[in-house]
């Protein structure tokens, strides 16, 4: 065994990756010796996990840099990201454990499929070399699949599952297939060698073979992040699989989608000679879609997960002008984005969890009089759907203004003109459902009750959402400096 | 040529459809053909099958084990180049044919565990 | 001159038997076509020097992957009926869009200077090559592929086992149109049991 492999294996036993992976194959084994007559052990054993990786991922600094032959790279971006996702699968594991325990017969299995999720994506977030990133895209999204179509009797979930395999499939095909032409055209899969042997232009005509698998790659992303025009499995996906699965992947799966995009576009993409105002006019058009197709046929839902998925495709939106703009004020948009709308979205999620356990609806008719059945529950759901809305002093708005000015900057401003006047579109659905909470009476007065680890987790979403909006400076500085670091070290 | 190696194969092939073709040729020329109504049933015997969609609705299980060959065929492919160079590089060639094993080990302990090995 | 006519031979094969697999109104003739296909496939991989990939062709697709479409064949009800509309509202927009890609992908073809320096030969030993790059610089995704099979394992477990299920979501389909009802009283019935 020689030195280098000796050191990435030192590296990659420290990795929070690594600690996931324990934390997944132990919930495992628990389930298959004892899950079935305790199955609450496997959603502490996975918080407890969870928190460990959490704390290692902090203090986690490789000797390198790269390791294993340069197919993992854990640097700024990826702790973000780590980070994101591992709060993520945390709010899920909380909005899981009154959920899918009451609704499923086998609620252990959940934990460890959710774990193996997290494990994939954090390895998007890291990996630096195409085969690495196609099987981790890979290991996320078939066990994404499986959890959305964890209520295996329910044909909604069945049908989300379906129609979530068959197109992303077809993507993950398109994918596959852009990274075989980016191999083509330049001899090697590495991400840091890609730049230079594209610099180098292999053999003549080698140009044309490198953008068509840079645009099948992105177009592969595309659909992780729901950007239109490859949206289309979203709202029914999102509306199909069990409540704490949407919140996930409207969350996790975006974020891990987001990284691999600003690794590949700071990384390789942009550095390949005049590739860049290509890639940033298709940023801007993906986005003025995404905003106005998802601000508008969000208008007219009824019910409040489709609603939602509609407005986390609108979400992407915003977050793309942030790629467009291509700065580190870009990179550090979407960065504080990101962690506001993972506040923002789970609050409202772990309340459909709960008013659906209560009620067995997800239609927007069963909001109706929830400030007097749950006071508590409106209010979260006020705060969290005003942030998403981008209403000051709430995070969602020093969000938006930030990936605004970040799209300023560079001119964009029809762009961000879209943005602002789908803003205003989007406060409109947010407040239908506010006014069905809280100005709209219900016959059923009787009240809501809330287990406690929901209750944890809505004040923890709630404080975040405040917090980073009335104090955004913590955040916004080092999304700053990590904006600045990205951009520094991948170029 | 490497390929110069798979002639024999092509002329197997050939050669194995040419001697059915020959037989069945030659059965066909040298027959009588006088069809009957009683021929064209299924038993000669006069027995007619059940009346039923001849596909139905297998059971479930025959799926998970089909499932579950996919998965070990893939991990005994990965193996086939890793046996390969087993010689040059043993140490590390152990490592990842034990560490391949012991995942999906995992795996198959928890399909049998949650019974889907049974067929009950 | 004959390894371009083998070519030739077995990409028109391929051609016609991927034609057949979708144009074919019986399902399960559409899955012994792609069979047919994928040997198509294995026998042009073979014409390429790469005689491992052609192997894993035949054990992996042939092998598993056929044999796995046609199990979900005999496991879906009602899916022979050669009766049923075979194609749905999009049959005008998918072969413009293949044609689309298609020409993307003619245009790549046409565009490049296919450089016709000497090839390198191949070399002997590519699966100790494949071995050996398996051990070193793919050595990290060879082992995330562990993990991979391994969720692919768990839920195909997880979602193929039946014990598990809910009774309270099982709606008994008393029209018939949704498949033959005694089948899905029976289930039920044993449903209920556990």
């Amino acid at each position: 065994m020689n030195a280098s492999l000796l050191d990435s294996l030192h590296a990659i036993l420290l990795s929070p990756e690594f600690y996931i992976l324990i934390t997944a194959i132990a919930v495992l084994i628990w389930e298959s010796v004892g899950g079935k007559e305790r199955p609450w052990v496997s959603s502490y054993l996975t918080l407890f996990g969870l928190f460990v990786t959490m704390l290692m991922s902090f203090g986690f600094k490789e000797p390198e840099g790269i390791t294993f032959f340069g197919t993992y790279t854990h640097d700024g971006l990826a702790q973000f990201m780590n980070a994101i996702i591992l709060i993520a699968s945390v709010f899920t594991v909380f909005a899981a454990s009154h959920f899918i325990g009451r609704w499923s017969k086998s609620p252990g299995t959940f934990y460890v499929i959710l774990l193996f999720a997290a494990f994939g994506m954090m390895l998007m977030a890291s990996a630096s070399e195409l085969i690495t990133l196609f099987v981790a895209v890979e290991t996320t999204t078939i066990a994404l699949y499986i959890l959305t179509a964890y209520f295996k009797d329910d044909r909604l979930s069945a049908e989300a599952s379906m129609k979530f395999i068959l197109i992303g499939t077809v993507f993950a095909t398109i994918m596959l297939f852009g990274m075989v032409l980016v191999y083509g055209a330049t001899g090697t899969t590495v991400l840091s060698e890609i730049t230079n042997a594209a610099a180098d232009s292999v053999f003549e005509g080698s140009e044309i073979l490198l953008l068509s698998g840079i645009i099948m790659i992105l177009v592969g992303l595309s659909f992780k992040i729901t950007a239109v025009p490859f949206h289309m499995w979203a709202p029914d996906a999102y509306t199909g699989a069990p409540t704490p699965v949407t919140a996930f992947l409207s969350v996790a799966s975006k974020a891990s989608g987001f990284a691999v995009i600003i690794r590949l576009y700071y990384g390789v993409f942009n550095q390949i000679a005049g590739l860049e105002p290509f890639l940033a006019n298709t940023f801007i058009i993906l986005a003025g879609m995404t905003m106005i197709l998802g601000n508008f046929l969000a208008l007219p839902q009824k019910n409040i997960k489709r609603l939602l998925a509609y407005s986390s495709i609108a979400q992407a939106g915003y977050m793309i002008i942030g790629l467009a703009a291509y700065s580190d004020v870009g990179i550090s948009a979407i960065l504080f984005y990101l962690t506001q709308y993972m506040f923002a979205n789970f609050g409202i999620f772990i309340v459909v969890t709960v008013v659906y356990n209560a009620v067995q609806s997800d239609d927007m008719s069963a909001y109706m009089g929830l400030s007097r059945r749950s006071p508590f529950l409106a209010l979260v759901l006020l705060i969290c759907l005003l942030s998403l809305a981008g209403i000051p002093p709430l995070a969602g708005f020093i969000g938006k203004v930030y990936l605004f000015a970040a799209g300023i900057d560079k001119g964009y401003y029809i762009l961000v003109t879209i943005g602002i006047l789908t803003s205003v579109v989007s406060v409109y659905y947010y407040l239908i459902v506010l006014k069905k909470a809280y100005i709209e009476k219900n016959a059923d007065v009787s009240p809501i009750a809330i287990p406690f680890g929901a209750k944890a987790s809505l004040w923890v979403a709630m404080l975040g959402v405040i917090l980073t909006g009335v104090f955004p400076n913590f955040v916004v500085n080092s999304a700053q400096v990590l904006g600045n670091f990205i951009l520094a070290n991948l170029k | 040529m490497l390929q110069q190696e798979y002639l024999y194969v092509l002329i197997f092939i050939l050669g194995g459809s040419a001697m059915v073709l020959v037989a069945m040729l030659a059965s066909w020329a040298l027959r009588p053909s006088k069809p009957s109504k009683a021929k064209l049933t299924p038993y000669e015997c006069g027995e007619l099958p059940a009346q039923a969609d001849s596909y139905f609705q297998f059971n479930i299980r025959y799926y998970l084990f089909a499932l579950l060959f996919v998965v070990f065929d893939v991990e005994v492919v990965f193996f086939i180049p890793l046996v390969k160079v087993f010689n040059s590089i043993p140490v590390v060639a152990f490592i990842e044919i034990t560490f391949f094993t012991v995942v999906l080990a995992f795996g198959l302990v928890y399909a049998w565990k949650k019974g889907a090995l049974e067929w009950e | 001159m004959a390894h371009a006519l083998m070519f030739y031979l077995f990409a028109a094969l391929a051609i016609a038997a991927s034609l057949a697999v979708i144009l074919h109104r019986n399902i399960f003739k559409s899955a012994t076509f792609l069979a047919g296909m994928l040997f198509c496939l294995a026998a042009l991989f073979v014409l390429l020097d790469a005689e491992f990939i052609a192997v894993v062709q035949v054990l992996i697709y042939i092998g598993a992957i056929t044999i796995l479409i046609v199990f979900a064949i005999m496991l879906t009800t009602k899916i022979n009926d050669e009766h049923k509309e075979q194609f749905n509202s999009q049959k005008f927009l998918a072969p413009i869009l293949a044609l689309g890609l298609l020409g993307l992908i003619l245009t790549i073809v046409v565009k490049i200077q296919w450089t016709t320096a000497e090839i390198s030969p191949v070399p002997s030993d590519i699966l100790g090559l494949i071995g050996t790059a398996l051990l070193s610089d793919f050595i990290f995704p060879f082992d995330v592929v562990s993990i991979l099979l391994l969720v692919a394992l768990i839920g195909a477990t997880y979602i193929a086992k039946q014990e598990d299920r809910k009774p309270l979501v099982t709606e008994v389909d008393e029209t018939g149109e949704h498949g033959d009802g005694k089948v899905k009283h029976a289930l039920h019935a044993e449903e209920v049991e556990h």
